[in-house]
This record gives structure tokens, C-alpha cells and sequence, in this order.
């Protein structure tokens, strides 16, 4: 969301994590997911999830082959890691952490403060695309101290 | 004779009967003007209700943002990818799938 972009990631308040979190009953989520972990092994991450996002219509394995041309990538590498799968492990622990923190559907946002080594102690969750004042309101809940 | 102070005292009577039923006619004028006031009251209390009700359905209700039955959850985030200042201390998770 640009204003969260704007107000709070660009000023450094907080940062934002992306999870994968591809649901079983989306058949292509789980290859897509891949396409974007495959992207971000030649650093394109970011520019792979935004493109994803863009074109939800259109995540079929020849979709994802033209969105990392699209993206320029070195494309003998890309085929490779989707075929091997080799990032599914990874996607697969995301979900679990998600799972293990209660979330069933997406998209879901939880809010919290780093404790150490990469873990977040979540305390505010957000179920699905609320408007950005709902957004604001929790974090700057968070910001202040109230929790 | 007797006819006169007959008919004078009827008539005296009639006039006591009179000024009796004047009397409560003046009391029952009274009491259906203090009616009516007080029905314009209840009224007016019905319409500033009304309108109160109006304006309370015209509001759409916010929802609030997370359910109180959120417990915290701690979770790792090595498995995802951060974007922004890393040494910020607070985070926004986004779980998410593409299709």
C-alpha cells in the first residue's frame, strides 16, 4: 500500500515483511510464490511480487517464464529453480510460521516488535484488505507504545 | 305567589347547576389543554428521536481493525522478504498469495 510506503517505510518507523502464504485451493499460488523466490536469487525479488501482483490472471508455468523475460532475467537459471523446486522448502516454512501464528486466509498482516535473532513478537493482526485507516490506526497504536 | 317563588327558586337551582356545570367545564377545558400540551411534548421527543436514529443508521459503523481475540504470536521471519530500514524495530507482516 503507497501510504504505508510513504508515512512509515520510507521513514524508517517499520519495516515490512513479505510472507508467502500460497493457499491449497489456488493451484498455481505455490509455482508463483516460486517464481518470486526464483527472481529474488538474481536480486529481482521486489520487481517479480509487484509484477505477480499485477497480473493475477496470468500465473500459468508459460506466464511465469514471460514475466522473468519481462524482468530480464537470466532465464536458464530461473527455468532451473522452478523445475528443481528448490525454494518450496522455504515457502513451506513461511506458511508454517504463518499457521503457527493463526492465520488461515489472505491476505493477513500481523504487527509487532523484532525480539532477537529474526523473530517478531506479533501482538495486532488485520485480516484482509482494510482501507489504509485501519492500517494507520494499528500501527500507530504500535508506535506510541500502547500496543 | 307561589308561582313566582317557585320559578325563582328553579331558577336559583338552575343557576347553582349552572355555574356547577361551568365549573367543570372550565376543569375539563383545563385538563384537555394540559392533554394537549402534553402530547406536543411526547412530539416533539418522538421527532429529536427520530431524528437521532437518522443520523446514527446514516454512519457507517468502523470496523474495528484487529479482533480482540488475537493472542500474540512470536514467529521467525527468515523465511521472508523485508523491505525498509532494518533496524527498525517494528514490523508489518504481510501474508500473502499471488493468485
Amino acid at each position: 500500500m503507497p501510504q504505508i510506503e510513504k508515512e512509515y517505510i520510507e521513514t524508517g518507523k517499520m519495516k515490512y515483511v513479505f510472507m508467502d502464504f500460497p493457499l491449497p485451493m489456488h493451484r498455481q499460488a505455490m509455482k508463483a510464490s516460486e517464481a518470486g523466490f526464483c527472481a529474488g536469487d538474481q536480486g529481482k525479488f521486489w520487481e517479480m511480487h509487484d509484477r505477480l501482483f499485477a497480473n493475477q490472471n496470468a500465473l500459468n508455468p508459460e506466464d511465469l517464464l514471460k514475466h522473468a523475460e519481462a524482468l530480464g532475467l537470466e532465464m536458464t537459471q530461473f527455468k532451473g529453480c522452478l523445475d528443481s523446486g528448490k525454494h518450496g522448502a522455504e515457502i513451506r516454512a513461511a506458511m508454517a510460521e504463518g499457521q503457527k501464528a493463526g492465520i488461515t486466509g489472505t491476505p493477513a498482516f500481523l504487527f509487532g516488535f523484532i525480539e532477537s535473532d529474526n523473530k517478531v513478537k506479533a501482538t495486532k493482526k488485520i485480516s484482509g484488505a482494510f482501507p489504509y485507516t485501519n492500517f494507520k490506526a494499528a500501527i500507530d497504536e504500535m508506535l506510541s507504545g500502547k500496543q | 305567589m307561589v308561582l313566582v317563588a317557585m320559578v325563582s327558586v328553579i331558577s336559583f337551582n338552575a343557576g347553582v347547576v349552572f355555574s356547577q356545570t361551568a365549573d367543570e367545564i372550565k376543569s375539563l377545558r383545563d385538563e384537555i389543554k394540559a392533554l394537549k400540551e402534553g402530547q406536543s411534548a411526547i412530539q416533539r421527543d418522538l421527532q429529536e428521536i427520530k431524528s437521532l436514529l437518522r443520523t446514527r443508521q446514516a454512519k457507517p459503523q468502523p470496523q474495528p481493525p484487529s479482533p480482540p481475540e488475537f493472542k500474540e504470536a512470536v514467529l521467525s521471519i527468515d523465511s521472508g522478504h523485508a523491505r525498509g530500514d532494518k533496524n527498525a524495530k517494528l514490523v508489518m507482516i504481510e501474508f500473502s498469495d499471488y493468485q
